[in-house]
């Protein structure tokens, strides 16, 4: 944020405070407790415990099959780039979903990798794997919190946090297909995101998943739905792919269209993939705020663009609308997309009349309005200011700009 | 307090499992709970729900920190993945009395006592409009009144952090409250 450093206690005692001291008062008196039930709290600790134990046994054993395997089935190098592997390598793998072509690999312990037998990749670290040929079926266990995971082949390179996706490279290149969530594939064109239910072809085209793959992620990674996520990866208005055509494979290799329609400003159920046992409903505003929350905290300013304009369409004109677009306009700025940020304050000027950071997004824009040069627009800007908030904390700041450039008569 | 009147009570903490030391602040961890989501039927759950991850990971308790405050924390952890369950079942009944506990039983003025109960309902009606993220930093800078270091500390995140969230939370509450008060005029308007 651009403007609201002020000390949270620094002005005078508020309504609020009043408030909480009648709830701190309420809180505070004993008596009304109810007791707990320890009973119940050693049977949940056990269980929790057998669980981890669980867990762990069988992250230790991928990650140590995964370390011989390092050593010894991939140390052909690329030599071994165009064949396929040799020989079932010794990775830590077990049939997946009963199907035996499919070798089973966690590189930790919320990511499932369904390989290929013949697949020939390695895992670099518990949030990379690098695949030479065949397939991979990824799963992303996103319950507990993003997971940053990534899949790198000679062409692409698949970014992923929170979904199920395959993806499968042979000598027309690699291929993209996502389940579930989405992913953000990156080629020597660029960077696209890739939503569920669709692919990307060896070709570097788009379009929707199709049915032989999808059945095959579906027999790979189960057809059950990973738990309720606490951060989930929304499909947000990204851009979207151009309709599926011939997929004639580029002689420049796979590469992501380059120039994609512009982002849809509205949101379309259909963005969320198809509805049917594999889909599930959108995540809320507020969850969406949340995960852009997170994303603004870990630096990821493009995902929380992504998030907030959509928390900013879904909730127009309402307070978390509001405060989407305050975050908005500020990340925009921390892009450097400078016209995006200018006009994210002027929406929020014009869909909040009433809003609590009319001042903030006011004087944001007027320095914005400034700094490009636009002296006219930013005395009025500022004036505007000083005829809104007269008594708001940048109103010194805002007369000494209405009065900035204005050539007094002598 | 509402809770479930079918669960057993007679179980005993244990201190050979570590729960002995957990179970002397479970009545300051209900009224802390209660502080944070309001006489909510969730309280007991959230509680119950603390207690389970404390004693799961007491081996990493830091015994040179106070117990409390650890407890504390884990119980907003807690309260943050219950608060969007507890707003759809939000009632206005925030702080009846605790069964027993009557106003005049207590020797308390009953004037008083209608607006705290007012209050204190209006404020978690104002903190259910905020995103979980003002939410907790509010109730922890403005509420357990902790200095921004400290909130920064909790929640993982800087004091400038605090500091924006603090802000945006009070304009919205301070929002809602205005609105509440135009609504209220309305209402009472012929």
């Amino acid at each position: 944020m651009t403007a609201e450093r002020e000390p949270a206690r620094s002005g005078p005692r508020e309504e609020i405070d009043d408030l909480f001291a009648a709830a701190r008062e309420l809180a505070g008196r004993p008596g009304g407790e109810g007791r707990v039930d320890w009973n119940a709290v050693r049977v949940r600790v056990r269980r929790r415990r057998a669980v981890r134990a669980a867990a762990w046994a069988v992250s230790a054993a991928a990650v140590a099959g995964a370390a011989v395997w390092f050593v010894s089935g991939f140390s052909g190098g690329p030599a071994r780039r165009s064949g396929p592997a040799a020989a079932p390598s010794p990775v830590a793998v077990a049939p997946a979903t009963g199907v035996l072509e499919y070798r089973l690999v966690l590189p930790s312990p919320r990511i499932r990798v369904v390989a290929d037998r013949s697949a020939e990749f390695r895992v670099l670290s518990p949030a990379e794997v690098e695949l030479r040929a065949g397939a991979l079926r990824v799963a992303v266990d996103a319950s507990a919190g993003p997971v940053p995971f990534r899949v790198r082949t000679p062409a692409v390179r698949v970014e992923v946090a929170g979904t199920r996706f395959g993806v499968r490279h042979d000598a027309a290149g690699t291929a993209v297909a996502v389940l579930e969530g989405r992913v953000r594939v990156a080629d020597s064109g660029g960077e696209r995101l890739l939503e569920a239910g669709t692919e990307r072809s060896a070709a570097g085209r788009a379009g929707p998943l199709g049915e032989a793959w999808r059945a095959d992620l579906v027999r790979a990674l189960g057809a059950d739905r990973p738990r309720e996520p606490e951060e989930c990866r929304p499909a947000a208005a990204v851009p979207s792919f151009p309709p599926p055509g011939p997929s004639a494979p580029s002689p420049a290799g796979p590469r992501v269209p380059a120039a994609p329609p512009p982002a849809p400003s509205g949101i379309s159920a259909g963005a969320w993939g198809p509805r049917g046992p594999e889909s599930r409903p959108p995540p809320s505003s507020e969850e969406l705020y949340r995960q852009a929350e997170a994303a603004m905290a870990a630096g990821r300013l493009e995902e929380a663009v992504t998030l907030l304009e959509r928390v900013a369409d879904l909730e127009r004109g309402r307070p978390l609308g509001g405060t989407a677009l305050i975050d908005l306009g500020a990340r925009y700025q921390r892009l450097g997309r400078v016209a995006e940020a200018r006009a994210t304050y002027r929406r929020y000027i014009e869909e909040q009349p009433a809003g609590p950071f009319r001042g903030e997004a006011r004087i944001s824009l007027c320095r914005l309005e400034r700094r490009a040069g636009d002296l006219a627009a930013a005395r009025a800007c500022y004036a505007a200011y000083v005829e809104e908030q007269p008594a708001g904390p940048y109103v010194a700041e805002a007369r000494a700009g209405a009065e900035e450039g204005v050539e007094i008569a002598p | 307090m509402s809770g479930n009147p079918n669960r057993p009570r007679e179980s005993r903490p244990d201190v050979a499992d570590g729960a002995a030391p957990l179970a002397e602040h479970a009545a300051g961890l209900y009224r802390y709970v209660r502080f944070l989501v309001g006489d909510s039927p969730h309280v007991e759950d959230i509680v119950q729900e603390t207690m389970v991850r404390a004693l799961d990971s007491i081996d990493r308790y830091d015994p040179e920190r106070p117990l409390r405050a650890w407890l504390n924390g884990i119980a907003l952890h807690v309260a943050h993945k219950y608060w969007r369950r507890i707003r759809r079942v939000r009632a206005a009944e925030h702080f009846e009395p605790a069964s027993g506990t009557s106003t005049e039983a207590a020797g308390r003025d009953p004037e008083r006592e209608l607006l705290l109960r007012e209050r204190a309902e209006l404020l978690y009606r104002a903190l259910d409009t905020l995103p979980a993220a003002l939410r907790e930093t509010l109730l922890l800078h403005a509420g357990e009144q902790l200095p921004a270091e400290e909130v920064a500390r909790r929640l993982g995140t800087t004091v400038t952090n605090v500091y924006t969230r603090v802000s945006r939370a009070r304009a919205q509450v301070r929002a809602f409250l205005e609105a509440e008060r135009r609504r209220r005029g309305g209402e009472e308007s012929p």
